[in-house]
C-alpha cells in the first residue's frame, strides 16, 4: 500500500520533471492563477473558485518537498498562499460578506503578530511560553489605561505599552527561567489567570473616575481610542471615488490596514533579528544550550532578552486586541486565547515567521468560515441535533435537549487538527528552513547535504 | 578610582564567596524550617492582632469542613495528574476534563432516571460508573493521542500541546450533548444537621479576644465526600504498597526501562495508571456535582489548583499530595476570612475603601504554586530533579 503511494508520487514528480515545471515557476503561476480566480469570481459563480484555490494550494504543498530547505522557497510559498487568501477574500466580497473580510484581516494580523512573538520565545529559543495571554494583557491594559484614563496620545501609548509588556516578560523570565521547562509553562499560564483576577477586582485597572468622583464599580475599560477614527469617517463621507468603493467596509477596514502595517513592520524586524548573528545564537540555545555556553555565550541573558523581545511584540498584539473590541473586559483574556495562538503556531511551523503567518491565516479561516455555517439547516448541525434529540427522546426528556451550536463543532475540529498536526506534521505547513549565512559574499550550500559540504571544504582548501 | 573599585570589588566578592561557601551550607538543612518560622510566626501575630481588633472572623467548624471538602476535590484530581506526570513526564492539561466527564455522568444519570427519587444505591452506581467511564476515557486518550507521540519519542512539549487539543475536544463533545448551560445532579436526600460552632472575633472594637458560640449547618454530602476520599486514598496507598501490581506500577513510574528489562509489562502498567488516575478524577467530579452545578468549562477552574497540589506534594508522591491538598485547601478557605478582614484594616489604617477583596481567594492556590515552584521545585516529598 505504502509502496504504491510512493510510486504514484514518484510518477507525479517525474511528470513534473518531464514538463520541466520548476517549483519556483509553479508557485509563481499559482499566485497569478489564484488572483485570476478571485477576479473571475466577481463575475461568475463564486463558491467554485474557493474550492479551486484550495485544491491548487494544498496540492502544491503536498507535492513540493524538493525545495523545502531554502529560504527563498518558503518566501515563494508564503507569497502564493497570500495571493490565494486574497482571492478567497475577493470571493467573499463577491458573496457580499463584506464585514467578514475586515474581521478576517484584523484577526489574521492579531494572531500573526502574537504568534511571531511566541515564535521568538518558543520557536527560536525553546522556552515553553504559555503566558501569551498575560503578555497580551499587559500590553492591552497599559494602552487602554494610558489612552483612556491619562489621555496620552495614541502613537505615544503604543511604544509605551510595548515597553511595559517587554519589562513584564523580562521580569518573569528573570525569576522563573532557571526552572524546568514544564514548570515555566505552568507558571506562565498561572500568571495570566492571576492578572485576569486582578482586572476583575482592582479598581485602578478600570475606566476613568466617574463624574461624581467615585471609582467605577464594574470591571472593564470602555471607549478605547482607535487610530484615525475621525479622519477615516470624514474621508468616507467626502464622496470621492475611493470612498464609495470602501464604504461597505466601514471603519473596521482602517484598523485592518493599520494592523497589516504593524504585521509587516514586526515581520521585517523579527526577520532581521532571526537572520543576524544574534538570531543564530538564539537558535543554538534551542538546539543545545550547553554547547552555546561553551562557546562563551551567556545563555541566561540571551533567553531573558528573547523573552523581552517577544513581550514587546505581544504588547503590540495587545494594542491591536484593544482596538478590535474597542473596550476591554476580564472575559477577553481567557487562557483559551493562548491555546489558539499556539494552534496557529503549530499549524504554521515553528521557528519560521513565514509559516506562522500561513498558520494564522488557516486558523482564522477555520474559525471564521465555520461560523458561517452556524444555521440549523447545515447538514452537520442538523444531523448532530437529530442525534442529540433522539438520545433525549429515548429517555423521555425531549424538552431539555440542548441545541447544538457550530462553535462547539468548530472547536472539536480545531482540536483534532492540532493533534493531527503534532502527530503527522510536527514541523508544520512551512517547515523551518535550514539557513546558512553568506560566506565571503557567496551562498553556501544548505547544511545537511554532506557531500556538498565536503566539496566546499575541498574547494576552499 | 579604578584601584579603589578593584579593591572594593575584591572585598565584595570575598564576602559573597564567604557567604556562599560557609554560611549557606550551614543553613541549608534548616532552610525550610527557617522559612516556615519566618512565615508562620508573623502571620500568627497578625492573626491574633486582627482577632483582638475584631477585623477577622473565623467560624471554626465551618472552616474545618469546607476546607476538608475542597481538599477532597483537589486531592482526587491531582492524584491522577501527579501519577501520569511522574510516569510519562508531561503536564497533562486535559486531566481536569476527566473530572468534568465524571460530573456529567452524574448529570446524565439524573436525566435518565428523572422520574424516580434517587436512592443511595443510585449514588453508589453513579460513583462506579463515573470511575469506569472517566478511566476508560483516559485510556482512550492515551491510545489516540499520547501513545503515537510516545512511539515517535516526541518532546514533553508536544505532548502538553496535544493534551490541550484533547481537552478542547472532550470539553466540546460534552457541550454538544449537554449544552453550555449549568447542569445539576439530583442526589439522594442526605439531609443536613445544625452543629454548634465557635466563632472567633465577635464584637467590633471591644479590644478583647472574643469567642462566640454560633451554629453551622453541615451538609452530609460534605461528610460523604470526605469519607469517600479518605477511603480512596487509603485504598490506593495499600494497592501501591502491598500488592504485586502496585509495586510493579511504582517500579514503572520510577524507571520505565529498568522495569521493562525486569519483565514488567510496562504498556499494561501505563494503561492502568491512566485508568486509575482518570477514574479518581471522575469520582472527584461526582463529589463536586453533589453540591454545586457544573458547566463544560469548569475543568479549568480546578486544573491549576490541581497542578499546585501535585507540585507542592512532589510529583508522583501520594503522601505529599495528601498533605499538599490539605495545605492548599486550608489556605484558600482561611484566606476568605483574612481578605474580608483586610478590607477593614485598609479602611481604618490607610483610609482606603475596598470591597470584594475576598474574590482573590481563587488566586491563593496560584500564588502558592508559583512560590513553591520558585522556592522548592521538588515539593514536599519529591525526589531531587537530577533523579
Amino acid at each position: 500500500m505504502g509502496n504504491k503511494r510512493n510510486n504514484i508520487s514518484e510518477l507525479v514528480k517525474k511528470g513534473i520533471d518531464l514538463l520541466q515545471l520548476d517549483f519556483n515557476i509553479a508557485w509563481k503561476l499559482t499566485s497569478i492563477l489564484c488572483l485570476i480566480f478571485g477576479i473571475l469570481s466577481l463575475f461568475i459563480f463564486p463558491p467554485v473558485f474557493i474550492v479551486l484555490d484550495a485544491i491548487i494550494i494544498i496540492w502544491l504543498y503536498i507535492q513540493d518537498t524538493s525545495t523545502r530547505d531554502e529560504v527563498s522557497a518558503n518566501t515563494r510559498k508564503l507569497i502564493a498562499t497570500t495571493f490565494a487568501y486574497i482571492s478567497i477574500l475577493i470571493i467573499f466580497r463577491a458573496l457580499d460578506y463584506t464585514i467578514l473580510i475586515t474581521e478576517i484581516i484584523i484577526f489574521v494580523c492579531f494572531y500573526a503578530i502574537v504568534a511571531i512573538s511566541l515564535n521568538m520565545s518558543t520557536g527560536i529559543v525553546g522556552i515553553l511560553n504559555f503566558g501569551v495571554i498575560a503578555q497580551i494583557l499587559v500590553g492591552a491594559i497599559t494602552f487602554a489605561l494610558l489612552t483612556v484614563n491619562f489621555d496620552v496620545y495614541i502613537w505615544i501609548a503604543i511604544p509605551l505599552s510595548m515597553i511595559s509588556s517587554a519589562i513584564f516578560s523580562g521580569l518573569i523570565a528573570l525569576t522563573t527561567l532557571r526552572l524546568r521547562d514544564d514548570y515555566f509553562a505552568i507558571v506562565s499560564i498561572t500568571l495570566g489567570e492571576i492578572f485576569r483576577q486582578f482586572l476583575k477586582t482592582e479598581p485602578n485597572f478600570r475606566g476613568p473616575i466617574l463624574e461624581d468622583g467615585q471609582q467605577p464599580t464594574t470591571p472593564g475599560i470602555l471607549n478605547i481610542p482607535q487610530p484615525f477614527k475621525s479622519n477615516y469617517e470624514e474621508f468616507l463621507t467626502s464622496g470621492s471615488f475611493l470612498a464609495e468603493i470602501l464604504e461597505p467596509f466601514t471603519y473596521r477596514l482602517a484598523i485592518g490596514i493599520v494592523s497589516v502595517i504593524f504585521l509587516l513592520f514586526i515581520l521585517i524586524i523579527s526577520d532581521i533579528i532571526l537572520y543576524s548573528p544574534y538570531g543564530r545564537v538564539l537558535r543554538t540555545i534551542r538546539e543545545d544550550d550547553l554547547v552555546t555556553s561553551t562557546y562563551g555565550k551567556f545563555v541566561f541573558r540571551y533567553k531573558v532578552e528573547a523573552m523581552m523581545i517577544s513581550g514587546a511584540i505581544a504588547g503590540l498584539g495587545g494594542v491591536v486586541y484593544a482596538w478590535i473590541f474597542a473596550s476591554l473586559f476580564p472575559e477577553h483574556f481567557q487562557p483559551t486565547v493562548t491555546f489558539y495562538v499556539w494552534i496557529a503556531f503549530i499549524i504554521g511551523g515553528r521557528g519560521n515567521n513565514k509559516g506562522i503567518i500561513v498558520g494564522s491565516m488557516v486558523f482564522v479561516l477555520l474559525v471564521r468560515v465555520s461560523l458561517f455555517f452556524d444555521d440549523p439547516d447545515f447538514f452537520i448541525i442538523r444531523y448532530t441535533n437529530k442525534f442529540v434529540e433522539f438520545l433525549y427522546t429515548s429517555i423521555d426528556q425531549k424538552d431539555s435537549a440542548p441545541f447544538v451550536q457550530m462553535a462547539f463543532i468548530q472547536l472539536i475540529i480545531i482540536g483534532t487538527v492540532l493533534i493531527l498536526f503534532l502527530r503527522f506534521a510536527p514541523r508544520g505547513v512551512i517547515p523551518e528552513e535550514a539557513y546558512r549565512p553568506k560566506f565571503r559574499g557567496k551562498n553556501l550550500p544548505p547544511p545537511g547535504s554532506q557531500s556538498e559540504d565536503q566539496q566546499f571544504i575541498a574547494k576552499g582548501n | 578610582m579604578a584601584v579603589f573599585y578593584e579593591r572594593h570589588k575584591c572585598k565584595m566578592s570575598k564576602f559573597v564567596t564567604d557567604f556562599k561557601e560557609r554560611i549557606i551550607p550551614k543553613i541549608q538543612p534548616y532552610k525550610l524550617k527557617i522559612v516556615a518560622i519566618l512565615v508562620i510566626f508573623p502571620s500568627l501575630l497578625f492573626t491574633f492582632y486582627g482577632i483582638q481588633k475584631t477585623y477577622f472572623h473565623f467560624n471554626l467548624v465551618q472552616l474545618f469542613f469546607a476546607s476538608l471538602y475542597l481538599a477532597a476535590i483537589y486531592l482526587c484530581i491531582s492524584l491522577g495528574l501527579s501519577m501520569t506526570y511522574k510516569l510519562i513526564g508531561f503536564a497533562n492539561f486535559a486531566h481536569a476534563e476527566y473530572f468534568v466527564v465524571g460530573a456529567y455522568v452524574g448529570v446524565a444519570w439524573s436525566f435518565v432516571f428523572a422520574d424516580r427519587t434517587p436512592t443511595s444505591i443510585d449514588f453508589v452506581i453513579v460513583l462506579l460508573l463515573a470511575f469506569t467511564i472517566s478511566g476508560l476515557l483516559a485510556i482512550i486518550g492515551d491510545l489516540l493521542v499520547f501513545e503515537p507521540l510516545r512511539k515517535l519519542s516526541a518532546t514533553p512539549e508536544a505532548m502538553m500541546i496535544s493534551s490541550i487539543g484533547w481537552g478542547i475536544i472532550i470539553r466540546n463533545v460534552i457541550s454538544v450533548f449537554f449544552g453550555g448551560r449549568s447542569s445539576y445532579y439530583n442526589m439522594v436526600e442526605l439531609g443536613s444537621r445544625v452543629l454548634g460552632s465557635v466563632r472567633l472575633g465577635s464584637q467590633r472594637g471591644s479590644g478583647v479576644l472574643n469567642t462566640e458560640v454560633t451554629d453551622f449547618t453541615l451538609k452530609f454530602a460534605y461528610l460523604v465526600a470526605i469519607v469517600l476520599t479518605s477511603i480512596i486514598v487509603s485504598a490506593l496507598f495499600l494497592f501501591l504498597e502491598k500488592t504485586k501490581t502496585g509495586k510493579a506500577l511504582r517500579a514503572t513510574s520510577d524507571n520505565l526501562n529498568l522495569a521493562e528489562s525486569s519483565g514488567i509489562d510496562t504498556t499494561k502498567m501505563i494503561r492502568l495508571t491512566w485508568f486509575i488516575g482518570g477514574g479518581i478524577a471522575g469520582v472527584a467530579g461526582i463529589i463536586f456535582v453533589t453540591t454545586l452545578p457544573v458547566i463544560p468549562y469548569s475543568g479549568f477552574l480546578f486544573l491549576l489548583p490541581a497542578f499546585a497540589v501535585a507540585v507542592l506534594g512532589g510529583i508522583g508522591s501520594l503522601k505529599g499530595s495528601a498533605y499538599a491538598a490539605l495545605i492548599i485547601a486550608f489556605a484558600q478557605t482561611l484566606s476568605i476570612s483574612y481578605l474580608t478582614g483586610f478590607e477593614d484594616v485598609l479602611k481604618e489604617t490607610f483610609n482606603i475603601e475596598r470591597d470584594r477583596l475576598s474574590s482573590y481567594q481563587i488566586v491563593i492556590p496560584f500564588i502558592l504554586l508559583i512560590i513553591v515552584i520558585l522556592v522548592r521545585p521538588t515539593g514536599l516529598y519529591g525526589e531531587d530533579e537530577s533523579g
